[in-house]
């Protein structure tokens, strides 16, 4: 392992890493109004898998694959692969409804369409409350035209602010929406809930949740019954006793 | 008693201006309050309170009686702060009746270049009637401007769910209220003109232009 991890040298993980942001940078303003929300990379020895999470797959497939053929020409000019050598992926997200960046482009497509900031931030509080998250936090801020500048912020349910549990549990997205005065910045925070299976949450509880198991039954005891404790089911294991005796 | 000038610099006006300049005029009296570069329409469809103060078209550099030597823009670039005694030296402040963003985009600069001399209220922006308001704390009660009781970013609570921030400073007032469990807390609380909260509760039902 740490002989494959040396192979790779900082040279190739630096590129590796400008690779993905600028891939990132490119398909979050392309494929912004149908859900973009994040890319996967994966590097075989044949060719390089790009995997693309999108809410609105069917648009990034275009008629007929049409636009993900385009879109994997472009990369393989851009970078320079070879032909056949990147192969591009459209996989739909589940529950957009717990993913930020989905909900920081509906709110900035919700206000370039006209509807008001109260409306646009509670309708998406409220989605995301129902697809099932602990809470939810949407910031609007900047100047809009006849007021001074603040933050309008709209909110639900539970939020942690510091520690570890903010990296597990939260997803954050910032989004900016270009007015002809200035630019408005929107930010979105949305707190998963834990859940074992891993899928929709993080596997563990949030470390300061107890949880107290009921008490067992008990067996009604009608006589005195004397039980040794001193004999363990297993046979090596009975040894130790008759050690412990002496 | 010094007397203060705002140069109307917003395209029209707006709600928020006429709440702000009401405000100014209930803390400085009518007489001491002077409005400048004001279009007609904007006359037009000032409510009568604000109208009772000296309302300009001129800008300010032409009102009439006013001696560009005796004003003193507040400007928040300036390299001198405000001290009691700008009261004795100067006998017009100017403001500039802006709408700020945040981080502030500077527009004070139109009045700097008219040349009047500056001073500063301060690192962090205000809005237009607190900046009277402190002027007026500072030259009229000399008080040192950092002995004004400030509150930076206040926070303003419509309900469990919604909240704005205003990334501005306001003067602090410290009030005893009484909490749900019967007992006296002091608060404190900025001073935003009447008004402000139904309108701050306004904006968000705007949808943006264009």
């Amino acid at each position: 392992m740490a002989a494959a991890a040396a192979q790779i040298s900082k040279k190739r993980k630096v590129a590796d890493g400008v690779f993905y942001a600028e891939l990132n940078e490119f398909l979050t303003r392309e494929l912004a109004e149908d859900g973009y929300a994040g890319v996967e990379v994966r590097n075989t020895p044949s060719r390089t898998e790009i995997i693309i999470r999108a809410t609105h797959t069917q648009n990034v497939l275009g008629e007929k694959g049409r636009r993900i053929r385009e879109l994997t020409t472009l990369v393989q000019k851009r970078f320079r692969f070879a032909e056949s050598a990147v192969e591009l992926y459209a996989e739909r997200v589940q529950n957009r409804g717990l993913c930020a960046i989905a909900q920081a482009e509906s709110v900035k497509y919700k206000l370039l369409n006209g509807l008001a900031v109260r409306r646009a931030c509670y309708g998406v509080v409220r989605f995301v409350m129902e697809s099932g998250a602990k809470g939810c936090e949407v910031v609007v801020s900047g100047k809009l035209r006849a007021a001074r500048a603040k933050a309008m912020k709209f909110g639900d349910g539970f939020m942690i602010h510091s520690g570890q549990p903010t990296r597990d549990f939260i997803t954050t997205a910032v989004r900016h929406v270009l007015l002809r005065q200035g630019v408005l910045g929107i930010k979105v925070k949305i707190m998963l809930d834990h859940d074992p299976s891993g899928r929709q949450g993080p596997k563990n509880p949030l470390p300061d949740i107890i949880t107290i198991l009921e008490p067992k039954d008990e067996a009604y005891i009608s006589e005195p019954v004397s039980q040794d404790f001193g004999r363990p089911a297993a046979e090596p294991v009975a040894a130790a006793p008759e050690v412990e005796a002496q | 008693m010094a007397k203060f000038v705002v140069d109307h610099m917003e395209d029209g006006m707006h709600e928020w201006c006429v709440l702000e300049y009401k405000h100014m005029i209930s803390v400085v009296g009518k007489e001491n309050m002077h409005f400048s570069s004001l279009s007609d329409a904007c006359l037009a469809s000032m409510p009568e309170e604000l109208k009772e103060a000296y309302c300009h078209k001129e800008n300010v550099l032409n009102l009439p009686g006013v001696d560009p030597k005796d004003v003193c823009l507040l400007d928040p670039s300036a390299t001198e702060p405000l001290k009691p005694e700008d009261g004795d030296t100067f006998k017009y402040f100017l403001f500039g009746g802006i709408l700020g963003d945040d981080p502030p985009r500077d527009r004070t600069k139109e009045l700097r270049k008219l040349g009047f001399a500056n001073r500063h209220l301060g690192p962090v922006q205000m809005s237009t009637d607190t900046a009277v308001n402190v002027t007026k704390h500072v030259v009229d009660n000399k008080v040192p401007l950092d002995q004004v009781p400030y509150i930076d970013g206040p926070e303003v609570f419509f309900s469990k769910h919604e909240s704005v921030n205003m990334p501005f400073r306001y003067i602090a007032e410290t009030k005893e209220i009484i909490t749900k469990s019967g007992e006296k807390k002091s608060i404190r609380k900025p001073i935003m003109p009447p008004g402000m909260l139904e309108l701050l509760k306004k904006d968000s039902e705007q949808s943006l232009d264009f």
